[in-house]
């Protein structure tokens, strides 16, 4: 007998009972949904995050206090410039939350004090008018660059060049506007203003900033420079853990092995689902064959050979895993592009992911199969044609 | 054709049975034969072993030239389909399919092409008198029609010979006459008839009757004046009720 012929005697047994045939599909159908849209929600967050924090700006170093008697300061900021030459630019930062004003108008936004570098270091660019300037800083002019946020609420579309903006309850003269960046993971980049770095130091009434970001030259020195800068602090306190240094290879690093974990540990529980479904199949497979005994002794009567049994009840219990592999791949795919439209998230169903469940849920197909096809085609036909 | 050499079928259990002993059998082509005997008279043992089903314990069984008793399955598998066609009490056909494909399915398992079965399916389908009936399934024929679709499916791969187990078993008298005739009519044409029964009026038609008790071959005798299916059908017809006193006591199954 063919392999044609076989296939076709294994579909019509899976269609004499079709709502059964469904029902133990169901399983593997789960299984692989599940495989895939819980590993494509993963992998977009992945994608997500990655994008984050590329976007943060590239080859950078944050460098944070951690301890509270450490504290940063633009001592420290001249400092690392000076003594890193790996380095490219340094910026530090002052940044608070607190209300602009402009004539009547009011808004509540990110209140940055920053260098010359800040804009470009983190990835941003000043769409029209002038950045920050070192005489700036130096001078604790009271000039602000505005987020295109501010540009279309606070100033409606209306150029801000020029105009007078209320800082912490001083004016500041208009001197640039941020190009658009887009929000990310609720928060907006595009929501800040920025104004120099003493300036703000001085109205908040503190020598302290936040943070300094540090540019590297060349990403291949930033495992270097991070050391270096780890050394420096630690001298300067005498313990190393005053201040947290990260690289942004680092935050990768973390955030990928973290969510391979989590695609791991989804993917294994789904496989366990995938199993069950297995385990469903053989349960219905063993069943047909007692209920068919007597079919497979005639069969056999009439010279059907161990393996045309065989084959026969193989190919059901693999068309069943197939096609519960199909559904299934269907109806993850689906539930992933739910997943990706109501919650702004990106979900990513890769074919490495579709071939891995697919191929599991044939190879469970297989392996589930294969007892119950032997126990038919072991069948001694004077019993079957004789079982009632 | 058929040729059985001290044939013994021992069946190894809580303690021996001793099914076959010693069993000589020579059956020649064309011949019309019935086996009978009462239940546990080994008379099914017999059927398996000359239909291919079972081995013997010890004996040569040479079917068509060819010495069949040391095959493995799968080759006895291959005889079962190119030299036997089977017909059994209870029919036996796939209840889902048509007629038609029913019949095919000794031509499947030989690997003939769709064309070819379906034009040997419709020949034997036609020599059964279905020709109308292809495309019914099971539960749409009567008891005579399965039986005589399972006579098709016997004689579609052209068999040496064709072993009917108490083929008349589960149909009334008139349906078990019309499918003797079909034999009567098959003999006719040259092809050798195997018949087990333990009806004497069904085993009456056949030319050669053979008893069995305990095990052992206790008479072989030739009928010089076997039934003439057509007739009987013809005086059932005109007497219904005799015809059912008559096959009374034909709803037994085989030992």
């Amino acid at each position: 007998m063919n392999l044609l012929e076989a296939m076709r005697t294994a579909l019509d047994g899976i269609a004499a009972n079709k709502l059964r045939s469904a029902l133990t599909t169901l399983g593997v159908v789960i299984g692989v949904a599940a495989v895939i849209a819980l590993v494509a929600v993963a992998q977009g967050a992945t994608a997500r995050m990655t994008e984050q924090i590329e976007a943060m700006g590239s080859n950078l170093i944050t460098v944070r206090s951690r301890g509270v008697s450490a504290q940063l300061t633009l001592a420290d900021a001249e400092g690392l410039a000076a003594r890193v030459p790996a380095l490219a630019a340094v910026a530090p930062e002052h940044s608070a939350r607190g209300t602009v004003k402009w004539g009547t108008s009011t808004h509540t936004t990110t209140i940055e004090g920053g260098g010359s570098h800040n804009v470009t270091v983190r990835n941003r660019s000043v769409a029209w008018g002038r950045d920050i300037t070192d005489n700036d800083v130096q001078f604790l002019r009271q000039v602000a660059v505005v987020g295109h946020q501010l540009y279309i609420d606070l100033f409606l579309g209306r150029d801000p060049v020029g105009e007078i903006l209320t800082v912490y309850g001083q004016q500041f003269t208009v001197i640039g506007v941020l190009a658009e960046k887009g929000s990310t993971m609720g928060t907006s980049p595009d929501d800040v203003v920025i104004i120099p770095v003493t300036t703000a130091q001085r109205l908040a009434g503190t020598n302290v900033l936040s943070t300094i970001y540090a540019q590297v030259s060349d990403g291949r020195l930033a495992t270097a420079a991070k050391a270096q800068i780890e050394a420096i602090f630690a001298s300067k306190y005498g313990r190393s853990d005053q201040v947290y240094v990260q690289s942004q290879d680092e935050m990768l690093e973390a955030i990928t092995t973290a969510t391979r974990t989590a695609s791991m540990m989804l993917g294994a529980i789904a496989g366990i689902s995938l199993v069950v479904g297995g385990i469903g199949i053989m349960n219905i497979m063993l069943v047909s064959v007692s209920e068919r005994t007597r079919e497979i002794g005639l069969r056999k009567a009439v010279g059907a050979r161990r393996r045309d049994i065989l084959a026969q009840f193989l190919i059901e219990a693999l068309t069943l895993s197939f096609a519960g592999g199909l559904i299934g791949v269907g109806i993850g795919a689906g539930l992933a592009r739910i997943v990706a439209n109501t919650g702004g998230w990106n979900a990513v169903v890769s074919a490495s992911s579709v071939a891995v469940s697919f191929g599991f849920a044939a190879a469970v197909g297989m392996i589930f199969g294969i007892y119950p096809a032997v126990r038919a085609s072991r069948l001694d036909p004077i019993r079957a044609l004789r079982y009632e | 054709m058929i040729s059985l050499g001290g044939v013994s079928k021992v069946y190894e259990g809580a303690y021996e049975v001793h099914a076959l002993r010693d069993v000589h059998l020579e059956i020649e082509a064309g011949e019309y034969v019935a086996v009978m005997g009462p239940s546990g008279s080994g008379k099914s043992t017999l059927m398996n072993i000359i239909g291919c089903l079972d081995r013997p314990t010890s004996g040569s069984y040479v079917l068509d030239g060819r010495e069949v008793a040391g095959l493995s399955d799968d080759q006895l598998a291959q005889v079962r389909n190119q030299v036997i066609g089977f017909v059994f009490q209870t029919f036996n056909l796939l209840a889902r399919q048509t007629a038609l494909r029913n019949v095919e399915l000794p031509m499947v398992y030989r690997g003939a092409s769709p064309a070819e079965r379906r034009r040997r399916a419709l020949e034997v389908l036609e020599q059964v008198g279905l020709a109308d009936r292809v495309h019914h399934r099971p539960t749409q024929l009567s008891g005579g029609q399965q039986q005589r679709v399972a006579v098709a499916r016997a004689l579609v791969g052209q068999p040496a010979f064709v072993l009917a187990d108490e083929p008349t078993g589960n149909l009334d008298s008139r349906s078990g006459q019309e499918v003797m005739t079909i034999f009567g009519r098959l003999n006719r044409a040259g092809i050798t008839i195997l018949l087990v029964t333990h009806d004497e009026r069904i085993a009456a038609h056949a030319k050669r009757v053979i008893r069995l008790m305990d095990g052992r071959i206790v008479s072989d005798e030739r009928n010089p004046e076997p039934l003439d299916p057509e007739t009987e059908l013809q005086r059932l017809v005109s007497q219904p009720a005799a015809g059912a006193v008559a096959s009374a006591g034909a709803g037994g199954g085989s030992a």
